[in-house]
């Protein structure tokens, strides 16, 4: 074999590298979940999603909507990494949901809504020493990850009566992954920096159905899920790989009994296995469980406007592992809501504080505080 | 109460546009996490060593006589001989008086003549004491006549001596010159040839005018009369005729009469006097041009030692990119098709040897955005002092066995990102 067919084939034998380096324990793979709440639901730590017509969860919920109404939510989260004596500070800025829907003949409504499923936004900078033709050198490799895969759905809710709904959705999942990556030397006579970027694209469907049931105005039962089919992550016009959307079942139970207030808590699992052979081998999905509780209630009038409180706590495990270790979250909300413009606009605050942690050896948590305003209008 | 209930709106507002806007600015940098959570992250950067130099040759550097930055003065036995002229064509034989006064008047005297040049003694070889021999030139010689001009430097034609002592020689230095050596150009043109003399080898060099803004000056009182400004020309050549570059290169330029011994042609062979330089074209796999991200691209050269003049002195050779085209076939023209890069210098001595290395990623990256079907790839490894220093550097060229002949060792990441976490 010659001289210059070796180096041909070494040069296609190259194997290309995964970008497996979110630094956190949450935007590991595909990255970080926002969970596709309301700020409301969010503050009752996603106990009442099921029920909620905004948060694009279960299509039943929209049935009642019985004048149009649009929600956007805006969510700061402040995260902070620890690893060793070494800590990180980030704030990642979202825009995780926006819905839509219209009354649809009588009982019925459909609705639009476009939430964020995997948010992989991080960056990291590590300097690190590489020999280089027999040469010792500070290399700087700075990664950056931009970008989510997003959840459309249209839905369609119906509601023969007040006691039952039922609804339909069709999700299209779409967005785009960018990765920036450099590799800096300090002596750019005798070295010249590497710089690359990667654009990522995204192509699912799925399907989705629900029922609400009321059997007395005291309590009320939900249950939705979700059946997914291929998505798969395309480059340049070709795709890359693909795997299929996540299956979903998730129930909950809301008690009204108390004037004023409602008790609702939910269970979930989300099949994120069926992601794995969409990344590479270092972006192992796992099914989650999730669980949360929460109250909402009547609050005190403030300046003349009537509001409601919520508190809530919710523990879910993260899809992606982290260093070959399930990723455990367990958060703590609280919020408050209020009407405005005779009542035709909703404003909700939450903050939420979530801990994340894995088990094992691996020397790592995070915390992170996720502020979400909610603005809901009725035209 | 009710401007109480609008100050609590209004600071309730700005708290929450305060919040909102300071959450907005993303800050994603986490790499306290690393490398435990991101340990996938460069991948390897591979080096392989490319016998890539296809085409090698010493050229000349064929730099126009007279384009130098500097000239060359040296005296060194029988080993190198180096001269500098500089004329002034335009010797006037009239004069006015200042005021409204247009009469002209002729030249009579001359008095305070000075010629002021510039000196640089970096790398020369300056003893104690040297003379500065000027020498009347002129000649209806062609000054690319070498021969004939030289001859011209004999004791007859000798219009000044002038001796420094080597602390003297500070950026610039004036040399009187008698009256009478101007008064007989009156009208016409004066060529001063500059001769270096000492007891001993002496070399140093005087600036240009493409080197300097006007570093040279003659400058001369034609009355005692102190209200009519002196005389000052600066180097003009009136020939060529019809050809202004080429006489405007003429204004002063090295008068080269003995040069260094050259290399044999079988060796590369860069600097010298007259001035040599190589040409080297490469060819590169293709992968390294168009799939991969060259890191670190070095010329490994194995230098032989040239025991000549000033052996152990520093040479500075840098390399640059080619920029003919394949239409051009002559190798010598296409050695001076070039374009300087911001890149490695290479320091050796003239009697080194072994393995010496020129780093040229920046060079890689050139040549990555050259269409090779147009322009071939292609170096030309020059000194800095190309043209006014003796020193050259000798290497193995293609020809030679192959661990001494030119090579070419990239380092490069094969690291293509899909995206895929």
């Amino acid at each position: 074999m010659n001289r210059a067919f070796q180096i041909v084939l070494v040069a296609a034998l190259a194997p290309f590298s995964a970008a497996a380096a979110q630094g956190t324990l949450s935007t590991q793979g595909f990255g970080y979940p926002p969970g596709q709440l309301s700020t409301r639901a969010r503050a009752t730590g996603g106990a009442i999603s099921e029920f909620d017509a905004d948060s694009p969860v279960n299509p039943a919920a929209i049935a009642l909507s019985g004048e149009p109404r649009m929600f956007l939510a805006y969510e700061p989260e402040f995260r902070r990494i620890t690893s060793g004596s070494n800590t990180s500070n980030t704030t990642t800025a979202r825009f995780p949901v926006f819905s839509a829907s219209v009354p649809f003949f009588s009982h019925s409504s459909i609705g639009i809504s476009a939430s964020t499923f995997l948010d992989r936004s991080a960056a990291t900078s590590i300097t690190r020493e590489q020999e280089v033709a027999g040469t010792i050198s500070t290399v700087t490799e700075t990664t950056r990850f931009l970008g989510a895969l997003n959840d459309l759905r249209l839905a369609f809710g119906w509601a023969p009566s007040q006691k039952f709904q039922v609804g339909l959705g069709v999700h299209a999942y779409t967005g785009q992954n960018r990765v920036f990556f450099s590799q800096s030397f300090p002596d750019s006579l005798k070295f010249a920096s590497i710089s690359q970027t990667t654009t990522l694209g995204f192509r699912g469907y799925a399907g989705s159905a629900g029922i609400l049931v009321r059997p007395s105005r005291n309590i009320g039962f939900a249950i939705s899920g979700r059946k997914g089919q291929k998505i798969e992550t395309r480059g340049d016009s070709s795709a890359v790989s693909e795997a299929n959307v996540p299956d979903r079942v998730g129930v909950a139970i809301a008690y009204e009994g108390i004037p004023g207030s409602s008790i609702s808590v939910h269970a979930a699992k989300e099949m994120w296995s069926s992601l794995n052979g969409l990344g590479s081998s270092n972006a192992t999905a796992v099914d989650a469980w999730e669980g949360g509780f929460g109250v909402e209630s009547l609050g005190p009038r403030v300046i003349g406007r009537q509001t409601v409180l919520r508190l809530g706590s919710r523990y879910r495990t993260l899809p992606f592992l982290a260093a070959g270790e399930e990723v455990k979250e367990l958060s703590f909300a609280g919020g408050i809501g209020a009407q405005f413009f005779r009542n035709r606009a909703n404003f909700d605050v939450t903050l939420e504080r979530a801990g994340r942690k894995v088990n094992g050896n691996v020397d790592a948590k995070e915390r992170a505080y996720i502020l979400s305003f909610g603005l809901r209008v009725r035209p | 109460m009710k401007s109480n209930s609008g100050r609590v709106r209004l600071t309730g507002l700005a708290i929450l546009t305060a919040i909102i806007a300071a959450a907005c600015t993303e800050k994603l940098d986490n790499s306290a996490g690393c490398p435990i959570l991101c340990p996938d992250q460069g991948g390897q950067i591979e080096t392989v060593t490319l016998d890539a130099v296809t085409f090698d040759s010493t050229v000349s550097a064929l730099t126009g006589q007279g384009t130098e930055l500097e000239l060359l003065l040296a005296t060194r036995g029988d080993t190198l001989d180096s001269r500098a002229i500089i004329r002034f064509d335009t010797i006037p034989d009239r004069y006015r008086r200042p005021g409204a006064d247009t009469t002209s008047i002729e030249v009579t005297t001359v008095d305070s003549a000075f010629l002021r040049l510039r000196v640089d003694t970096v790398g020369g070889k300056v003893p104690a004491t040297l003379s500065l021999d000027l020498y009347d030139v002129n000649s209806d010689a062609a000054d690319t006549a070498v021969s004939a001009i030289a001859s011209l430097f004999t004791p007859e034609r000798l219009i000044t001596s002038a001796l420094f002592a080597k602390s003297e020689l500070k950026d610039t230095i004036n040399i009187a010159i008698p009256g009478q050596a101007i008064l007989a150009r009156k009208g016409g043109r004066m060529r001063i040839g500059i001769r270096a003399r000492a007891p001993e080898s002496v070399q140093l060099r005087l600036l240009s005018q493409e080197g300097a803004g006007s570093p040279s000056i003659l400058s001369y009182r034609v009355s005692p009369d102190t209200t009519i400004a002196k005389v000052v020309l600066a180097p003009s050549s009136r020939t060529p005729v019809n050809q202004p570059i080429l006489a405007n290169s003429f204004a002063d330029y090295t008068l080269l009469v003995k040069g260094t011994a050259t290399g044999p042609a079988s060796q590369l062979n860069i600097g010298g006097l007259p001035a040599r330089r190589v040409y080297m074209r490469f060819n590169l796999p293709a992968f390294i041009t168009d799939s991969v991200d060259v890191v670190r691209a070095t010329l490994l050269l194995t230098q032989q030692p040239n025991i000549g003049l000033d052996p152990g002195d520093t040479i500075l050779i840098i390399p640059n990119v080619g920029l003919a085209a394949n239409s051009v076939t002559d190798v010598a023209k296409a050695a001076q098709i070039a374009a300087t890069v911001n890149t490695d210098t290479l320091k050796v001595t003239p009697s080194g040897s072994g393995l010496k290395t020129l780093e040229l990623a920046n060079v890689i990256a050139l040549w990555r955005a050259q269409k090779i079907t147009d322009t071939p790839r292609a170096l030309i490894l020059v000194t800095t002092l190309e043209g006014t220093s003796p020193l050259e550097a000798r290497f193995y060229p293609i020809e030679a066995a192959p661990e001494l002949r030119p090579r070419l060792r990239i380092s490069y990441s094969a690291r293509k990102s899909t995206g895929l976490p």
